[in-house]
């Protein structure tokens, strides 16, 4: 099965669980004061941990990577479409909300978007 | 120095056959551990642990999520005594930092190459917290024959017929299939064991039924290929997971001694039938494994797929219901949804519902399960498709000439212990 790869412009690799070598699809654009993070999960592409299992830390990562204000961050999670005919292969997206803590990124709570907030978002 | 390895007991599923199969995961790390290592070993699903016993060092296999809760809970009672614990094993994995609370030190990753450090730094009393070999695959040459010595193989037995014994030939899996968290542990490069290795440690079991518990045998057509021409000459008869889809393997699994294969049957489409009836056109069986409570999946879908089940003469079948394992897509996609409702490991047996499932209430899913069983079983028991399945490998054993009666003097014991024949 192969990925879509719609919103990928660079992969980025990142430290996974117990600092696993971790890899996954990026692409960041800036809408007024905000700055969207689109992360994508890679599966094959992808030597390690998922995007999800580490997603406080590889938010942080990032932010720290890009000097990116976590306050001023719209984070959004990728499961990209696997091009099969089994709908948990379908491409999906969530934007995931973090509580802020001592300038680290914690309860992580995830809100799949319609097609109506794809169209702000993406 | 005395080193105990202990692989926990778990609650097995109700109202099911249930068979003991010798653990591969402990067998196969003992044989990495330094010689000048005294090992003893305990699976508690078939014997008693002996508290008692006179030990310097605990090492904890866990393969389950069911087992890791009683991995802790005997954890705890070496480390009060004052004894070092470490965990491995593919649920420490899953699991590490939740197991890490209850252990002196973790093993994560493969262990070929590395006891040697973990068992002198407990020597020298400065064992390390957590040995991280995740993504530090040692070369799978070193993969040496598993110490199946360690087994009392008298209890891998069921009124004189001894259990199939476990062996690999091969590790990591390229394929990323939604259930399954195969590629984070082994990785997502398959890596093929050489085959003069695999044949000589294949030969050197005494046991002529086996299971090849490699994840997959349809990665490389070539090396399965090579494989089952290496293998064919031994005349073992085995059990594996799916074989590639191709007429020559096919045959070649068959004459190697293919008995039967675990394949997954996820729709009750003209494909699936046609896979079975071609692995059945090669006198290889099937044992179908259906996964029930996928979101694609309504009460109608589940009674239709057993009813095509039956319709596709399965061997047998054995039903599970979606558990989101952690580090699968599976958990990544109910976490985030909010739909796991039960973090009790012990339920995650694969026969429990743990989660919210898209088109019925937990109950109904539960309710299903049960059916799925009840109806697949309805006409022929469980028991009496074994015994077909079985009568099938003793012709051909017969018929090779390398079928061993069953043991008379255990005849009136299943898995250690006493029953009436």
């Amino acid at each position: 099965m192969e990925l879509t790869h719609y919103h990928i412009d660079q992969t980025f690799d990142f430290k996974g669980s117990f600092d696993m070598p971790s890899r996954c699809g990026l692409k960041i654009s800036q809408k007024g004061e905000k700055t969207i993070v689109i992360v994508t999960e890679l599966y094959k592409e992808n030597p390690g941990t998922t995007i999800t299992s580490v997603t406080c830390s590889l938010a942080e990562q990032i932010c720290e990577a890009f000097q990116i204000q976590p306050k001023q961050m719209i984070y959004l999670e990728c499961a990209p479409g696997m091009n099969s005919k089994l709908n948990f292969y379908d491409e999906v997206y969530y934007l995931v909300q973090f509580d802020i803590e001592d300038n680290k990124l914690i309860n992580p709570k995830w809100t799949q978007l319609d097609d109506y907030e794809k169209s702000i978002y993406l | 120095m005395k080193f105990k390895i202990i692989y926990p007991k778990w609650r097995k599923l109700e109202g099911q056959t249930t068979f003991n199969l010798p653990p591969h995961g402990p067998v196969v790390m003992a044989a990495s551990l330094p010689e000048d290592v005294e090992v003893s070993f305990t699976d508690e699903n078939v014997e008693e642990l002996n508290f008692d016993e006179a030990v310097d060092f605990v090492g904890i296999s866990m393969m389950l999520t069911v087992q890791i809760k009683r991995g802790y809970e005997i954890a705890k009672i070496y480390r009060d005594k004052g004894i070092k614990v470490i965990f491995g094993g593919i649920s420490t994995m899953l699991h590490a930092e939740e197991t890490m609370l209850h252990a002196d030190s973790i093993f994560l990753g493969e262990s070929e190459g590395r006891m040697e450090e973990v068992m002198n730094d407990f020597k020298k009393g400065k064992l390390k917290k957590v040995y991280n070999f995740l993504n530090e695959h040692p070369p799978i040459e070193w993969v040496g024959p598993a110490r199946r010595d360690l087994l009392n193989h008298s209890l891998y037995n069921h009124k004189g017929v001894q259990m199939v014994d476990l062996f690999h030939a091969s590790r990591g899996c390229r394929f990323s299939c939604y259930p399954c968290a195969v590629s984070y542990l082994g990785g997502r490069k398959f890596r093929a064991r050489p085959m003069d290795k695999v044949v000589e440690e294949m030969a050197g079991i005494q046991n002529n039924r086996l299971f090849i518990v490699d994840n997959s045998l349809a990665q490389d057509h070539e090396w399965v290929a090579e494989l089952f021409r290496a293998i064919a000459p031994l005349k073992k008869k085995w059990i594996s997971h799916t074989i590639a889809d191709d007429p020559k393997i096919l045959d070649l699994a068959a004459k190697a001694g293919a008995w039967y294969v675990y394949q997954a049957v996820f729709d009750t489409s003209d494909f699936i039938k046609e896979r079975i009836k071609r692995y059945h056109d090669h006198g290889i069986g099937v044992e179908g494994t259906i996964l029930l409570g996928l979101d694609d999946q309504t009460e109608d879908d589940i009674k239709r797929l057993i009813d095509f089940l039956l319709e596709i003469n399965l061997d047998l079948a054995e039903f599970t219901i979606l558990t989101p394992f952690p580090h699968t897509k599976v958990w990544d996609d109910l976490y985030r949804q909010g739909r796991i409702f039960d973090k009790d490991w012990n339920n995650y047996n694969a026969g429990q519902v743990v989660y919210q499932p898209k088109n019925m209430s937990p109950e109904k899913l539960q309710e299903l399960y049960q059916y799925a069983w009840d109806s697949f079983y309805k006409d022929e028991s469980q028991e009496l498709k074994m015994f077909k399945l079985f009568t099938q490998v003793i012709m051909k054993e017969m018929e090779d000439g390398t079928f061993v009666p069953r043991k008379r003097e255990l005849a009136n014991q299943s898995f250690g212990k006493q029953v009436i024949r």
